[in-house]
């Protein structure tokens, strides 16, 4: 079973994937917010800030319906960073910049957050530092260089890429460790189902073989009085089961596009295979598929006087396409297409459908269901978990650092007052921790009905003229505090409560100030705070997802590679144990079967025949050990002299020296030497030992004097049997 | 046809079996054995059978525990064991753990078709007699039973147990181990009555242990 590095990677792929569409997809949506919000309400004003604001928009609402992911899209997203930080003046005013949210520190900190996440570490840097360069450009055009403020500025840009690059980081490390013992465990899995089929296999055989023609030859071997012609039709039966062509398993995995080529070296068209090289279904359903594939090819043989024939597989679904005559619409269906086609594909569970234009030509269209999809996906490893816990601590960490950046920007920012509160907050997102890492339920409404409350005192401590500004921290940041709580729930119900919570505190300011500019400024809190926040609610949804494709793709991929393994093994065990033996049994039940002559001779062979049977039945699912072996050519020897001999020889043997294993094979030697017309040897497990037990008839003149007991053999003699023992190890 | 076995609850013996070559076979030997065991009736499946028999009278009967299916019927062994039915499992299969599965079931014992026929006879009388009976492949089973909860046998009694598989004479045990015959056969019969105690409870069992208690073949100390 080979694999590339790619397969291994499945899982960091999946969710590499996912997390460069989600923070793409959150840059755009907090470009064409802060866009539209500027739009409608702007600081400055002006054809500059118009023009800039359209463009914005503009190329958010083309990245968002294009989804592009590549390197030119995203060096376009960059380009759009460096844009927003050299445009500060002429978005904000020198006295807004100082004391609100402004429209290119919001989208300049989110996007390039949105790249610590996405893209490496040394590409984001790259970014943060265009985007940081720029931005401090634009500042300094805007209010000259006053250091303090660029840092409070700075601050949020900085800790954002840091956070963003944290999470990157932590889910990329368990995504890959965790995919690899995926992938382990699975192998495992199937390597068990590889042995155990082949054990039920050899089961069945065996089965089939001692139900048969070895209770008859039993009979025969044992000179039981039954009568001939009793025999002769068991024998007949027997031959009969034998010579049959091996029992379809349903659920044994059958390739359909090699059963296919096999159906169609008859006929004379020119027939095209593409699609999958090879389609593995279970029986029933490769049975269904194939002739309801040859029915349409009949068709297309008889009728269609075609040129060319496409047959496409596709992992559920077949197509047969030729270009010929077609059928006219209206045209009544022959019974070959309604019953054999379309019946078996419903019994299946399936579906056919035909499309026909006359003088184009004609597609069968097979579909089944995919049964690897319904497979319900195991979901509680331990990945899933960890990257749930680790990104609700996360969460957790980015609240409780955002807190204080939050405050100490803030004019109010020194007074116990806010302090308190910032810690009330803190504490909020704390109480998360036992939700991320157990399992308690009640704490969100608790957790939310809290930040509410903390917003609304905390804008209670504001005048009026602080409501919308820095000092507003409550109004963005809380909804961070609160994260940790929602990421258990389902995605809509988070992004419901987040948007709650946000319009209640937005509310609480509206009520205060009922104007335009109030709305303004909370509304550019929407792509700095919002959007994020949704974003991350999703995230975890969406990770989820991805991790559950990855899973079901490494098993669906490996389950390929399994099911030719495991019909390729089938097949070369079945030919090598059993043909032989069946072919020994065959000449035999047809002698039988004829009616005899049963004589000495054919009794003899029975028996031979039933004691091969019963070693075979004895040691299957065990690997011929070469003790058996060799046991197995001093038996052969014995008979050919003979005498009949029954082996009985343990599963579990414990692993013999060279010398040891010598040792028991010469008494089994020369107790078979003594043997008169029968033998049995017996060999089984006795703690690390192994003993050796040999019991046959022996001559009357076969005197027991003769026997030296060697160190550790023990001899019986009883009437005319002889015993021998010995323990070895 | 009298029955010529005294002193038992069960009058007649059954033979189930989709292979009629061993259906007449079996009877065959019963008849040929002395004294003759009438066989009542054979059946092609356990269905057939319980149809016939579904309820007290029990009878004795002779299991083939493999039949059309080509698995193992334990379903059918344990319906037919609840009822109280004495059930000789009489099958091919000799993997421990399929024999040791049968006796929990509650199966009165297990013998190798590709044993000696006099196993399956004396098998047949213990059943009749509702006496404990161990079959030599059955031994072995039982010897190397390492299971939780299984019952405690002493030295004797295992060295009796992989003894009599490997010779399937009582004779050649007895001389080996320097005790009689007879002691040989008491000590396999009081391994099968411990047996009989322990693990999930079925009629048959429990009927095997009040008989040996009566007999004296096992106490309730040894329990």
């Amino acid at each position: 079973m080979t694999t590339t590095a790619r397969q291994t990677d499945v899982s960091r792929r999946r969710l590499r994937f996912e997390v460069a569409r989600i923070s793409s997809a959150v840059r755009q949506w907090a470009i064409l917010a802060a866009a539209i919000i500027e739009l409608l309400a702007p600081t400055v004003g002006g054809t500059a800030d118009t023009v800039l604001m359209i463009g914005l928009a503009a190329w958010a609402t083309y990245r968002l319906s294009t989804r592009a992911q590549s390197s030119a899209a995203i060096a376009g997203d960059v380009a759009v960073v460096i844009v927003l930080g050299a445009a500060l003046p002429f978005v904000t005013t020198a006295a807004a910049f100082a004391t609100e949210l402004n429209l290119p520190q919001a989208t300049v900190a989110v996007s390039i957050s949105t790249f610590g996440v996405q893209l490496a570490v040394s590409r984001s840097a790259a970014t943060l530092l265009l985007g940081v360069g720029a931005y401090v450009w634009g500042a300094v055009t805007l209010v000259g260089w006053d250091s303090a403020l660029l840092i409070n500025n700075l601050l949020p840009i900085t800790g954002g890429w840091i956070g963003a690059v944290v999470l990157r980081r932590a889910i990329e490390r368990v995504a890959s460790t965790s995919n690899q013992a995926h992938l382990d465990r699975l192998r495992a899995e199937i390597a068990n189902a590889i042995a155990e089929t082949r054990r039920n296999d050899d089961r069945e055989q065996l089965a089939l073989l001692h139900d048969t023609a070895a209770a008859t030859l039993l009979l025969v071997g044992r000179a039981v009085p039954v009568p001939v012609e009793r025999l002769a039709a068991q024998a007949s039966r027997d031959l009969a089961v034998l010579q049959a062509p091996p029992v379809d398993d349903p659920s044994a995995p059958v390739d359909v596009v090699e059963l296919l080529r096999a159906e169609i070296a008859h006929l004379d068209l020119p027939i095209d295979f593409t699609g999958l090289d090879h389609l593995w279904l279970d029986g029933a359903r490769a049975g269904a598929v194939c002739a309801a594939a040859r029915e349409a090819l009949n068709n297309v043989d008889r009728h269609a006087a075609a040129d060319s024939v496409i047959i496409y597989t596709g992992r559920n679904r077949l197509e047969i396409t030729d270009d010929g005559r077609g059928i006219a619409s209206g045209a009544r269906r022959g019974h070959g297409v309604d019953e054999s086609i379309i019946a078996r594909m419903h019994r299946i569970g399936g579906s056919a459908c035909l499309h026909s234009v006359p003088d184009i030509g004609t597609t069968v269209e097979l579909q089944w269901a995919d049964t690897d999809a319904d497979e319900p996906v195991d979901l509680g490893d331990d990945l899933v978990r960890q990257v749930r816990s680790r990104y609700g601590l996360a969460l957790i960490a980015a609240a409780v650092l955002l807190l204080p950046i939050a405050v100490w920007r803030s004019p109010a920012g020194g007074e116990v007052l806010e302090i308190g509160l910032a810690v009330a907050a803190a504490l909020c997102a704390l109480a998360a921790a036992p939700r991320v890492l157990h399992r308690p339920r009640w704490s969100v409404w608790v957790a939310a009905a809290a930040l509410a409350g903390i917003a609304i005192v905390q804008k209670g401590t504001l005048d009026e003229s602080q409501l919308g500004t820095y000092a507003d921290w409550s109004q963005g940041l809380l909804g961070f505090c609160l994260l940790p709580h929602l990421i258990r729930l389902p995605a809509a119900s988070s992004v419901a409560v987040l948007v709650t919570l946000w319009t209640t505190s937005s509310l609480v300011d509206l009520v205060r100030n009922p104007s335009l500019e109030m709305t303004a400024h909370l509304g550019m809190g929407i792509p700095a705070f919002l959007v994020p926040q949704i974003a991350a609610c999703l995230f975890s949804a969406r990770v989820w997802d991805a991790l559950v494709d990855a899973r079901r793709e490494n098993r669906a991929r490996l389950r390929l590679e399994t099911n030719e393994a495991v019909a390729e093994a089938l097949q070369s065990e079945c030919i090598r144990r059993y043909s032989g033996t069946v072919d020994r049994l065959v000449p035999l039940l047809q002698t039988l079967s004829r009616g005899g002559p049963i004589t000495d001779e054919l009794r003899r062979q029975a028996r031979t025949e039933c004691r091969r049977l019963r070693t075979l039945f004895d040691e299957s699912g065990v690997d011929t050990t070469l003790l058996s072996q060799r046991i197995q050519s001093l038996i052969g020897q014995a008979e050919q002299r003979g005498v009949d001999v029954t082996a009985h020889v343990d599963d579990d043997l414990p692993a013999l020296q060279e010398d040891t294993a010598e040792h028991v094979l010469n008494h089994i030697d020369s107790a078979l030497e003594h043997a008169r017309t029968w033998a049995r040897i017996v060999l089984t497990t006795a703690n690390a030992e192994v003993d050796l037990s040999v019991v046959c008839d022996v001559s009357k003149e076969s005197p027991s004097e003769s026997q030296q007991p060697h160190r550790g053999v023990d001899v019986v003699v009883a009437d005319d049997k002889m015993w021998m023992t010995l323990r070895a190890g | 046809m009298t029955d010529e076995v005294e002193g038992s609850e069960v009058a007649s013996v059954a033979v189930i079996d989709d292979h009629e070559a061993i259906q007449l076979a079996v009877r065959i030997w019963c008849e040929q054995a002395d004294p003759p065991i009438p066989i009542h009736e054979g059946y092609g499946s356990t269905t057939e059978f319980l149809t016939a028999h579904p309820g007290a009278p029990p009878i004795a009967v002779i299991f083939d525990l493999e039949q059309s299916e080509h698995r193992p019927d334990f379903a059918g062994l344990k319906r037919a064991a609840a009822i109280g039915h004495r059930v000789i499992v009489y099958s091919h299969l000799a993997g421990d753990e399929v024999i040791m599965r049968c006796l929990e079931l509650g199966a009165v014992t297990f013998i190798l078709k590709s044993e000696d026929k006099s196993h399956l006879i004396d098998a047949v009388r213990a059943a009749l007699l509702n006496e404990p009976y161990v079959g030599p492949r059955m031994a072995k089973a039982i010897f190397h039973d390492r299971s939780v909860g299984r019952p405690k046998l002493g030295p004797r009694e295992q060295e009796v147990l992989i003894a009599w598989f490997q010779t399937e004479s009582k004779d050649l045990v007895g001389q080996k181990l320097e005790i009689s015959s007879t002691t040989v056969r008491t000590h396999l019969q009081r391994v099968r009555a411990k047996y009989a105690a322990v693990g999930r409870p079925a009629p048959t069992k429990s009927a095997l242990v009040a008989r040996a208690i009566q007999d004296g073949i096992i106490s309730l100390d040894d329990l």
